[in-house]
């Protein structure tokens, strides 16, 4: 073979370039810490960071649905805890009322309490979050439950005007989950009531005005055979709605820690596709730059020289 | 009998011929490094003798030798080396410019980054999801109207990035024509003096070395085949069409094709109205079929793009129209409804949506009228058909655009890769062509020497022939 200058010099500078390339991408893994840059450098890595990526959105999206029916449950909670706590003052109210020993007059004192918690149980059942009402179902703009009262400023009935909706959000792909609790059933008789239910045939509101009506009048044996089993079943069905929605409560928390721990495997998958191997990187710059150091050197010695030096 | 001065002549011609090798010598030297150049060599020969056979030939001993001559200088070149190389230079300037093309398109399309339409069409749907666990919010509505935004504008941004990259390459096509018929006319002026020169009996040897240096930088170009001809002139095809004959030269032109979005097709110049030009390699057909190809042109990617925000537009107006706003009106499209063509350049929110005083209302996050505002079950419909199979043909909106996404990858990934496999080929040919035509200086140091000291045994042989000269005619004085 005959080897001139130029193939010499040719040959030379493509080896250095191709190590100088390799150098220079390898620094810039270093300096970036990525490894797929765009699709080309590992397409097919490149679609898997892509199809995580989604998923790792989405997991995002179902955390903060999550956090936002959490903040909605919570409250729901505490309102139906409070009016628990309500109901079971005026349970003791109808047990004292519904005592044949107690005078009359003592007894009739008890309604303007009976009729003070009645307005505290129906501002709680007007709760809002967000100025959003929690038991009216869709038509959450309005207060669901309204009085009308009658002589003295007395209530005389409450009527609801919310709807029969359900508030679902997903919390994982295609899995819904219902986050409100409906104030009265009596749109649609497939949910259960917290205040009003006509499946069971409770109604809060009705059973203390009419308690508060029997303690005025003096009528015990209605307090004793009417009120006083209605009030019981209320206050089961109130605690049923509330360990329902603890139990949901807990049923939520469990799937926001499953979707953390998933987010974590997801990003670490992103990771070990899209990150360099900083180690690998590292000891890939040193032996390149060896080579490249070397090609230099030899090529340099090599192209200073011919014949005609020696020409005297 | 030879004359007393014979000897004097037949050193003279060793001089002479000595001298003339020194100067081809100098030549190469001096073209060591010039592209395209060929070594050249003398062929020296011995002279006729003295004296050739004849019935009258003097009674002497023969033959004597009369000395050397240069018989011709030739330049050192393989022919089929040479076609071997342009060949590879045409496929090497067609993945060239192809990979250029794919890896300004990896530029634009910016995966698998953070910030790419993928996550764009990720937040779009997530908003909607957010929406529908908080219909009632008009600060999630306004973020809904705002990633809906970003969506659309990106989609207008890489379908207006794609157009401009294909009217670059249009626009590059043109000056590659421009290039090749400059070259062209160069050729047939080249042609023209070649055929003056070779009835001379001359070897015109730097200009055939231009030729081939012209016919190699043609090839960069676009595809071409070569005939030699018997006068020393080549003719030159481009996709079949003779485009050089001697002299003659026929150009090349562009026109504007209105079935092809207008893009430029190649033409003979005095046939505009012809069939296009096939070309056949160079950085012409790279830069065509980057251009138009259906399979992986930068058509073929603004044709996708189209597809998937139609099929986005569609797709989420149609579930967009069931549902009821806050004012509990229904049957509203979300995005402005556009032809398939061209939509990711068109793709925009429907002027209702974008009113800035009851836009956000319009959003239709419930399915039935009288539930507004705390139902947002239609905003969980629209979010679900993020994971519709068959939302674009038989995928998901994502899985489509990842498809297309990693499709590019591969593309620009094996292009670049033949690239460099044919790069390599070529400088093994070149390493090759060095071998034949390739100028060494220590070779050509070493030849210097050699003919100096023939040169210098010449001059020695003249003196000593004058020394007898000088004794004979001293002794006749």
């Amino acid at each position: 073979m005959r080897v001139t200058g130029q193939t010499l010099l040719r040959n030379s500078l493509r080896h250095i370039q191709n190590h100088f390339q390799t150098l220079s991408r390898n620094q810039e893994m270093l300096a970036s810490g990525i490894r797929v840059a765009k699709p080309s450098d590992d397409p097919i890595a490149a679609q898997r960071i892509l199809r995580w990526r989604k998923v790792e959105d989405g997991i995002s999206q179902y955390q903060r649905n999550i956090d936002n029916a959490k903040i909605w449950m919570n409250t729901t909670e505490s309102v139906i805890s409070s009016v628990n706590g309500i109901v079971e003052t005026i349970h003791e109210l109808a047990l004292q009322g519904g005592n044949s020993l107690v005078p009359d007059e003592v007894r009739s004192g008890f309604t303007n309490e009976v009729e003070a918690l009645l307005k505290q149980v129906v501002s709680l059942a007007n709760t809002a979050v967000d100025n959003n009402s929690l038991f009216a179902g869709h038509i959450t703009d309005t207060k669901p439950f309204t009085v009308t009262t009658g002589a003295g400023g007395l209530i005389t009935a409450v009527t609801y005007n919310g709807d029969g909706g359900q508030r679902n959000i997903e919390i994982s792909e295609g899995n819904s989950f219902t986050v409100n609790s409906l104030g009265s059933n009596e749109n649609d008789l497939t949910y259960n009531g917290v205040f009003r239910d006509n499946n069971l045939n409770i109604d809060v509101f009705q059973t203390l005005i009419d308690l508060r009506d029997d303690l005025a009048a003096g009528n015990v044996s209605n307090i004793n055979d009417l009120r006083l089993p209605e009030i019981e079943e209320m206050m089961e069905n109130l605690a049923v709605a509330q360990s329902t929605i603890g139990l949901k409560l807990n049923a939520i928390t469990l799937s926001g820690d499953i979707l953390s721990k998933e987010l974590i495997d997801v990003q670490e998958e992103i990771a070990n596709n899209e990150q360099s191997d900083y180690a690998k990187v590292v000891s890939d710059i040193s032996y390149e730059q060896t080579l490249y150091q070397a090609a230099l050197t030899s090529t340099g010695n090599l192209i200073q020289g011919s014949l005609f030096d020696f020409l005297r | 009998m030879s004359s007393p001065f014979f000897g004097l002549d037949i050193a003279l011609r060793g001089l002479y011929a000595s001298q003339t090798a020194m100067n081809v010598i100098a030549h190469n030297v001096s073209n060591a490094n010039t592209d395209g150049y060929s070594r050249q060599v003398v062929n020296i020969s011995a002279t006729d003798p003295f004296t050739n056979p004849s019935f009258y030939k003097p009674l002497s001993t023969g033959q004597l030798g009369t000395g050397a001559e240069v018989i011709s200088i030739s330049r050192m070149r393989d022919s089929r080396i040479e076609l071997q190389i342009r060949n590879n230079v045409e496929l090497v300037n067609e993945y060239e410019s192809k990979a250029e093309v794919f890896s300004m398109m990896e530029a634009i399309f910016n995966e698998p980054g953070s910030v790419g339409l993928n996550s764009l069409i990720d937040d779009f749907f997530n908003q909607f999801n957010e929406l529908s666990s908080a219909p009632e919010s008009s600060v999630v509505r306004a973020q809904v109207r705002q990633s809906s935004e970003s969506l659309t504008d990106y989609f207008n941004k890489l379908y207006g990035d794609l157009t401009d990259l294909s009217e670059d390459i249009d626009d590059n096509v043109r000056i590659t024509v421009t290039g090749i018929n400059s070259l062209l006319n160069q050729i047939g002026d080249v042609n023209q003096l070649i055929t003056g020169i070779i009835p001379t009996g001359d070897d015109p040897n730097d200009l055939l070395d231009k030729r081939d240096y012209l016919l190699g930088q043609l090839s960069e170009y676009v595809g071409i085949d070569v005939s030699e001809q018997g006068d020393g002139a080549v003719n030159v095809y481009i996709g079949g069409r003779l485009v050089v004959q001697r002299d003659i030269v026929k150009e090349l032109a562009v026109v504007d094709d209105t079935a092809n979005y207008n893009y430029s097709a190649i033409k003979m110049a005095d046939d505009l109205d012809g069939e296009s030009v096939a070309v056949s390699g160079g950085e012409i057909k790279g830069l065509i079929d980057a251009r138009d190809s259906s399979e992986f042109g930068v058509r073929h990617y603004i044709n996708e793009l189209d597809t998937l925000a139609y099929n986005l537009i569609n797709k989420v107006n149609a579930q967009h129209r069931t549902g009821f706003g806050l004012d509990s009106v229904g049957n509203r499209n979300f995005f402005t409804p556009v032809s398939l063509q061209d939509a990711s350049g068109s793709i925009s929110l429907s002027a209702g949506i974008l009113d800035p005083v009851n836009g956000l209302s319009r959003i239709a996050a419930s399915s039935a009228a009288a539930s507004v505002p705390g139902d947002g079950s239609n905003a969980l419909l629209i979010a679900q058909l993020q994971n519709d199979v068959n939302a674009v043909g038989d995928a998901s909106f994502n899985e489509y655009y990842v498809s297309l996404i990693s499709q590019l990858g591969v593309y620009a990934d094996i292009e670049s890769n033949k690239v460099e496999n044919q790069d390599f080929l070529l400088n093994q040919l070149y390493s090759m062509r060095d071998e034949v035509s390739g100028v060494s200086l220590d070779e050509e140091a070493a030849k210097l020497i050699m003919y100096q000291n023939a040169y210098n045994a010449a001059t020695q042989v003249i003196q000593i022939m004058d020394d007898n000269y000088k004794l004979l005619i001293d002794m006749m004085s």
